[in-house]
């Protein structure tokens, strides 16, 4: 792809802000494009081509012996499933569902750290705390899950419903909020350093009550980054297998499903076909997360 | 009222940590919170068969990260310093990974390239793929940085060469990005779960897949043990993620 090109090619140094021209010359300066091309080659090779060589599975057009030709086959089977229906609408609803919840806990605590950012004060330990989730791999997320709620989880104990929650539909959507907590609080706090405080303030001297403010001044300016951040959050979710993972004897999500095509007979086109259900509906809720904000921004800025 | 929901989603991050932590320390945890006594003999029997596996994902890490730096560096200076059609064409391609869910990645990765699976070569260079949006995300912007362009123009015209440009100039001014581009790239190499699901050698699995066993095989103290374990590695890393980004500078899109 990169061969095409000829357009990064110019030879003349890259001039920044006025610079003198270059003094020495040592015979033709490469072109610039050379220096991406070992990374564009990785990235043709081993993200690019797969995902096409995944589509093309699905599509019944894989290696001959397996696959007889151009066929929807699999996806109608897919869809025609009962199980495979009811795991993507779980899918959904939990990926969704958890970062709304998540966006609720999310918007307080970034007008918090925004506001402590401000007057200087510390909050190095709340910071770490709340970005650890997004180094935890979701089979551990799961696992405390298990160690809190599950059949002889330490919750259990104070109260007996908590017992084998973890593998209720309350109990995933709960483990996948502690999933997306981080994913949806880290770019939303850039969003909220960038507020201008002196609008919020301005509206409280004018009377406006602080639910007022939020409502009518903060909220509008925060929106288009929330929806940007819940589209990608969800897309992230949708995705999350590691933890469905850990708690599947309980409700199913697609990622099981796709899983399990393979893991239970090597069964490569129907798992790939799930696979691009999934990617679709992940890049969906992506698209749509960027359409809307754009939308909203507009809308507020007018 | 916000700072009571930031104490309280702090304690909601913290208190599973608290809980493993108590199950990881218990002789019996069916019978309650250090039910039969405390203990540290979980810790003791997690440890020895633990180790070579979390060796082996910290190898993983370095090497995916050294591989970051080698590839996504020089991609991440051609996406900043000749921005064009291509390098948007090029951003969307890179942050593919991010939008195809990591299980359907690793199906379409081992349905390509089964015969690279046993060599670990497919699990290396599918965390390469995944984490280089990360890389990008850090380096680019602070490379594009005008600032920074200048300074690089003076000493160029001062006479000095590429090389040294690139060593008392660029490197120091992208520090912070770098340290930032390492650091989740090294969190995420170690703790990845579903690129690696197919594509990692099922002879020598990395520590997400020893953890991944032990909760469907082992007792929960002994898992507990092992996922702080685990979590004590990640600790580190978290706190240098933190740290780069409370110096990166605050850039406003």
């Amino acid at each position: 792809m990169p061969s095409s090109t000829t357009a990064g090619s110019r030879t003349e140094p890259a001039t920044g802000g006025g610079a003198a021209p270059v003094v020495r010359r040592r015979g033709p300066t490469p072109p610039a494009w050379l220096a991406a091309l070992p990374a564009l080659v990785v990235i043709g090779l081993f993200s690019a081509y797969p995902v096409v060589v995944m589509v093309a599975n699905s599509l019944g057009l894989g290696q001959p012996p397996a696959d007889g030709g151009p066929t929807l086959e699999h996806y109608a089977r897919a869809f025609g499933s009962a199980a495979v229906r009811d795991a993507l609408l779980n899918s959904l609803y939990i990926a969704v569902g958890s970062v709304l919840f998540t966006l609720c806990v999310a918007v307080p605590v970034v007008l918090r750290q925004a506001e402590d950012d401000r007057a200087g004060r510390g909050g190095a330990t709340t910071d770490a705390l709340l970005t650890l989730p997004i180094a935890l791999p979701g089979i551990i997320i799961g696992f405390f899950a298990i160690v809190l709620t599950g059949r002889t989880g330490l919750l259990g104990l104070a109260w007996d419903g908590f017992s084998g929650l973890a593998y209720t539909f309350p109990g995933l959507l709960i483990a996948y909020l502690y999933f997306s907590l981080p994913r949806v609080l880290g770019p939303l706090r850039g969003a909220a350093a960038t507020l201008d405080p002196s609008l919020p303030e301005s509206a409280r001297t004018l009377g406006a009550s602080r639910p007022r403010v939020f409502l009518t001044v903060t909220l509008p300016l925060l929106l288009p980054a929330a929806i940007e951040t819940s589209g990608t959050a969800i897309a992230v979710a949708l995705g999350g297998y590691g933890t469905v993972a850990t708690l599947s004897e309980g409700v199913r999500l697609l990622p099981l499903n796709v899983a399990n095509e393979l893991t239970t007979g090597y069964r490569l086109a129907a798992s790939s076909t799930l696979a691009v259900i999934l990617a679709a509906t992940a890049v969906l809720a992506l698209v749509l997360g960027r359409v809307l904000a754009r939308v909203v921004r507009r809308a507020v800025a007018s | 009222m916000t700072r009571l929901v930031t104490r309280l989603t702090c304690a909601f991050v913290a208190i599973p940590l608290l809980a493993t932590l108590i199950a990881a320390t218990s002789v019996d945890f069916s019978q309650g919170p250090w039910g039969g006594g405390p203990t540290l003999d979980w810790f003791a029997h997690a440890w020895p068969p633990l180790a070579p596996v979390i060796g082996r994902s910290l190898a993983v890490a370095a090497l995916v990260v050294a591989l970051n730096l080698a590839v996504g560096g020089p991609l991440a200076w051609w996406v900043a310093r000749h921005p064009s059609v291509l390098t948007r064409l090029t951003g969307y391609l890179v942050n593919v990974p991010l939008a195809v869910p990591g299980i359907a990645l690793s199906v379409a990765l081992v349905g390509t390239y089964p015969m690279l699976r046993p060599s670990g070569l497919l699990l290396v260079l599918g965390h390469l793929v995944f984490t280089l949006p990360f890389t990008l995300a850090a380096l680019v912007p602070a490379l594009a940085d005008d600032e920074l362009r200048t300074n690089e123009g003076v000493a160029r015209s001062l006479g000095a060469g590429p090389v040294r440009v690139l060593r008392t100039i660029t490197v120091p001014a992208c520090l912070v990005a770098v340290t930032q581009a390492v650091t989740m790239v090294f969190a995420l190499s170690f703790g990845e779960f579903n690129v690696s699901f197919f594509v990692n050698p099922p002879a020598t699995p990395t520590a997400p897949f020893a953890l991944f066993d032990s909760y469907s095989t082992q007792r929960l103290e002994l898992a507990s043990a092992q996922s702080m374990i685990f979590v004590a590695f990640v600790a580190p890393v978290l706190t240098a993620i933190v740290l780069a980004r409370r110096r990166a500078p605050r850039r406003t899109p």
